[in-house]
């Protein structure tokens, strides 16, 4: 999970308030950097501004610091390199589940897994969910 | 493709109208107008713009305005009219020189300089044109034949025209060497999922679904959208998932 979806989780978890809201419990002049955060699929924002959202959320800075790698650019970026070469990857989901297999694809919302040990069947991931990836 | 001035008549607007909306100078819409010289693609697209007409509507180098339309097209105060207000022009810099000295300094009027022609297309719309004709498996003389002119004498708008008729065809014609490349960044597009669960639709396969929390519930998918999935249980309950609340779901193929 990204930074972003991960921050949208949280505001979620945390009883919805606004990125505006936010912003002025942090002092920040304009929610912008936080929506930033949240709807770029890139990695973005500063150093200071993630360590100051974590002790906002009661978060470990080095869990967002570990997501911002974790971009769904990043996750764009190994699907294609496993797609195209044929390799065979492992998802790891938030609730720590290990899925492994092959892209058949995947798009801006999911991913078509054919997992190895059954290939008659098709796994359709959410995105979402995907908490870290590797290489088999 | 017509001349400007007469794509200006036909849409009722002034020169100054055409200026203020595109931006451009109502000295130089003028010289565009008579010809005097070509308009540049960056302007060609301004007041396309502002004409609400396609760059390809437009003339680069329009004919000059016949006499008999001048008044027409242009009323006889035209640089007043059409220019903004500016102040006067501060005093010559020879207060020696009397007023009343003849233009260019008594020498020849200097002879009125030619109007250009349209630009000679760019390096790099001509590879463009080299690279689209690869994917039809056309070498340069065999694209040439396509156009109908050898690529030294394409100019701009010829150039420009023919990038997209050649994207056009590589679109409705699919040649071999155009790979139907996945847009890699931003990320594709969510068609994907939605064409797999049409399939699953179509097919009454039931799927397996696990849920962010753990429960789980097995169904047959009858409708979808972006956010969420309505599928009929074994026992008749119709449920409807927030896609927000799936972690993943299995289908057999």
């Amino acid at each position: 999970m990204s930074l972003g979806d991960y921050l949208r989780y949280l505001r979620a978890v945390h009883g919805g308030e606004s990125t505006q809201d936010i912003a002025t419990k942090l002092g920040l002049p304009s929610p912008w950097p936080i929506n930033e955060i949240e709807q770029r699929y890139r990695d973005c924002g500063d150093n200071e501004l993630v360590a100051r959202l974590a002790e906002y959320y009661g978060v470990p800075v080095e869990e967002m610091q570990w997501r911002r790698r974790r971009s769904r650019k990043a996750l764009t970026a190994f699907l294609s390199e496993a797609q195209d070469n044929a390799h065979t990857i492992v998802l790891v989901l938030r609730n720590e589940e290990r899925l492994i297999g092959t892209v058949e694809w995947f798009d801006m919302g999911a991913i078509l897994l054919k997992p190895l040990d059954d290939e008659k069947r098709d796994i359709m991931v959410q995105r979402h969910i995907v908490d870290d990836w590797e290489m088999a | 493709m017509d001349d400007l001035w007469k794509i200006r008549l036909k849409k009722q607007m002034t020169v100054a109208q055409l200026s203020a909306r595109a931006g451009i100078p109502a000295r130089l819409l003028h010289e565009y107008e008579e010809g005097a010289r070509s308009v540049p693609m960056r302007n060609l697209e301004a007041i396309a713009k502002a004409l609400y007409v396609d760059v390809m509507d437009i003339k680069a180098l329009s004919d000059p305005i016949p006499a008999n339309l001048t008044d027409e097209v242009r009323p006889p105060r035209r640089a007043a009219e059409d220019e903004p207000q500016r102040p006067a022009a501060p005093p010559a810099a020879r207060p020696s020189e009397p007023r009343s000295a003849p233009p260019y300094g008594g020498r020849e009027r200097p002879p009125r300089r030619e109007p250009r022609g349209p630009s000679k297309a760019r390096e790099s719309q001509v590879q463009h044109l080299l690279s689209l004709a690869q994917l039809f498996e056309w070498d340069q003389a065999a694209l040439e034949r396509e156009m109908g002119t050898p690529l030294a004498q394409l100019d701009r708008m010829e150039a420009s025209r023919w990038l997209k008729v050649l994207q056009e065809r590589i679109v409705t014609e699919r040649p071999k060497g155009a790979k139907k490349r996945r847009p890699y960044l931003p990320e594709s597009v969510d068609a994907f999922e939605l064409h797999y669960l049409q399939d699953r639709q179509d097919t009454e396969k039931p799927l397996d679904f696990v849920l962010f929390n753990g429960d789980k519930l097995t169904g047959r998918v009858i409708g979808f959208g972006p956010y969420n999935i309505t599928v009929v249980t074994p026992d008749g309950a119709e449920v409807t998932l927030n896609k927000l609340a799936i972690a993943y779901y299995t289908g057999e193929e």
